[in-house]
């Protein structure tokens, strides 16, 4: 019996969920070997807990500069919990006690010297359902500038968001429409072009296409693996094939514990624990 | 008969109870109505709102209770609503959950179950003598004053005002919070560009709700004495004043009948003054909700 699952996983190797990987694989294995990674942050010995529950047990882990970092995991695994550490959003939940630390930069964001307002400008978020404040398109991506003292042309500054995140040929006619005007799949691609304008150097999302159709899901998918040229990107998402698809590294948590880190492809093609074979193989999850 | 039958008679006996309610509660509203406008429409004049307080009925006129009425509105508005918003965003938007803000929550809860003639008692004590303690010869006190008058109102308004704003804020989604947060947002530009233009309706709902009903309140002003007979208009906070529940309350009490009629003529008055305030905040209301409307879809 475990004979023959393994065959099988073997077998499925490079075509897990029906997405084929080869190219990935051939990429990855030259990016081995030229390129050199850089760490935007580090976590050492991290233990997150609500109260008395332990979300996040001994985590050690690196995010590097320009790659898409995907957490995936069974629902209540902790990788939302993680996602939000890493800019402080877990700051607004009560009972919310970290222990280690969390370098971005080599700095420890949980420092008490720190501002988290200052690590959620360098460290953006989006959201699992599109949240455009209740203004204009416009205002949406300029509000965010204005108020931090944006000296610059505003104008510009909006075109350009909404030009890097795939949305300004779809707007360009109605930037004092209501965000709200858009679809779902828009209004997600505003919420990314509104963390954009804030020039950070990390984007978080916390499963940013769970509320969207297939074709924005491929759009945003396009637009994560276009963004990774200017941004480190962490996304959770409980879609394996997109992680598959767009992730240069994959972290697979389970029950508050990371169990398995390392580049997509070995990841989806030759786990090194057997959990992690079970959860990509749907056995359970 | 069959079950189905059963229930629908039911029904419909469920409506008819709840039908009678509201023709019942109509029914002593136009009764009250009819009665103020028979004997009041008559001395409704020019006169009468322009005229000055008179120990003659036919002469008797009520222009400084209604100036009396309007500032005393503008001083208890100007006290009360930056406190009372302050104090429900403090709880909603800044306060920890802690044993100690809920016992807050929970005490201003029971503040506004408070009946208003205690708050005359503490406003007699407190503002119109200052507890009687003299500071080189002057009273702490500001005696039966407008502005005493303004600030005890205002203490009955209070939670009220601070329990709306509460409402209010708790009705505005935690995504738009956490949307501007996300963008690395101080907790006040979350607060002044996502928090408050939502809430706003409900807000100044609650507020100007609060204001209609400080307008019709005459206990807590019986008590700290604002006066009947005021002949002349109020020039400042600390002069003496009187306003319109208090007119009519005095005007009633006394015996002679033509009184009682320019007590009903001030009664129409204060209606037709509440229903502006009300008309006021259903036309606010509606303005910015349909600001939003306009950008929710």
């Amino acid at each position: 019996m475990n004979d023959k699952n393994k065959n099988s996983s073997e077998k499925e190797g490079r075509d897990v969920g029906g997405i084929s990987l080869a190219s990935d694989l051939v990429k990855s294995k030259e990016e081995i070997h030229d390129e050199e990674l850089k760490t935007v942050f580090e976590c050492r010995n991290v233990n997150i807990y609500y109260s008395d529950f332990k979300a996040i047990e001994d985590l050690d882990m690196d995010i590097y500069e320009k790659k898409i970092t995907t957490l995936i995991g069974p629902s209540g695994c902790g990788k939302s919990t993680f996602l939000r550490t890493l800019n402080r959003m877990n700051d607004f939940i009560d009972d919310f006690r970290i222990e280690g630390n969390v370098l971005l930069h080599g700095d420890n964001i949980f420092s008490k010297k720190v501002d988290p307002v200052e690590i959620r400008l360098r460290v953006g978020m989006v959201f699992q359902s599109p949240n455009p404040f209740p203004k204009s398109i416009f205002e949406n991506i300029a509000l965010g500038p204005r108020i931090n003292g944006y000296t610059g042309d505003l104008d510009e500054l909006v075109e350009e968001a909404l030009q890097k995140s795939y949305l300004w040929d779809e707007v360009k006619d109605k930037l004092t429409a209501s965000a709200y005007s858009l679809s779902g799949g828009q209004q997600q691609r505003l919420c990314i072009a509104r963390a954009i304008a804030m020039q950070p150097e990390v984007l978080l999302m916390d499963e940013p296409t769970a509320s969207l159709d297939p074709i924005s899901t491929s759009k945003i998918e396009d637009l994560l693996v276009e963004l990774k040229k200017d941004y480190s990107v962490v996304i959770v998402t409980h879609n394996l094939q997109q992680a598959a698809r767009i992730g240069d590294f994959t972290a697979l948590f389970y029950q508050g514990k990371l169990i398995e880190f390392s580049r997509t492809f070995k990841v989806f093609t030759n786990p090194s624990q057997k959990l992690t074979e079970d959860y990509i193989t749907g056995r359970f999850g | 008969m069959t079950r189905k039958t059963r229930y629908q008679i039911y029904g419909i006996l469920f409506q008819s109870v709840c039908l009678i309610a509201n023709f019942s509660a109509l029914f002593f509203l136009a009764l009250v109505m009819h009665d103020v406008l028979v004997d009041g429409w008559e001395g409704l004049s020019f006169d009468f709102l322009t005229g000055y307080p008179s120990r003659k009925p036919e002469n008797a006129g009520i222009l400084p209770a209604i100036v009396g009425t309007i500032y005393m509105m503008l001083l208890t508005a100007f006290i009360a609503i930056p406190t009372g918003v302050g104090a429900a965003i403090f709880l909603e938007e800044y306060s920890q959950k802690a044993l100690f803000i809920n016992f807050v929550k929970l005490n201003i809860q029971n503040l506004a179950g408070v009946p208003s003639i205690v708050y005359g008692i503490l406003g007699l004590t407190l503002f119109v003598r200052g507890f009687d303690l003299e500071i080189a010869g002057f009273s702490l006190g500001m005696g039966r004053s407008l502005l005493a008058g303004s600030l005890t109102m205002a203490l009955v308004i209070l939670p009220i005002i601070t329990i709306s704003t509460q409402e209010a804020l708790r009705a505005v989604p935690e995504s738009f919070r956490l949307a501007g947060f996300g963008i690395g947002m101080t907790r006040w530009q979350v607060i002044r560009y996502q928090v408050l233009p939502v809430a706003m309706p409900g807000i100044l709902t609650g507020v100007i709700l609060s204001l209609s009903r400080a307008i019709g309140e005459s206990a807590p002003l019986l008590m700290i004495g604002a006066l009947a007979f005021v002949a002349f208009l109020p020039a400042n906070p600390m002069d003496s004043f009187t306003v319109l529940p208090i007119q009519i309350f005095n005007w009633a009490s006394r015996p002679q009948k033509g009184f009682h009629d320019a007590a009903a003529s001030a009664i129409i008055v204060l209606m037709l003054l509440l229903l502006i305030m009300n008309a006021i905040s259903i036309i606010m209301r509606a303005y910015y909700n349909s600001k939003l409307r306009d950008l929710k879809n």
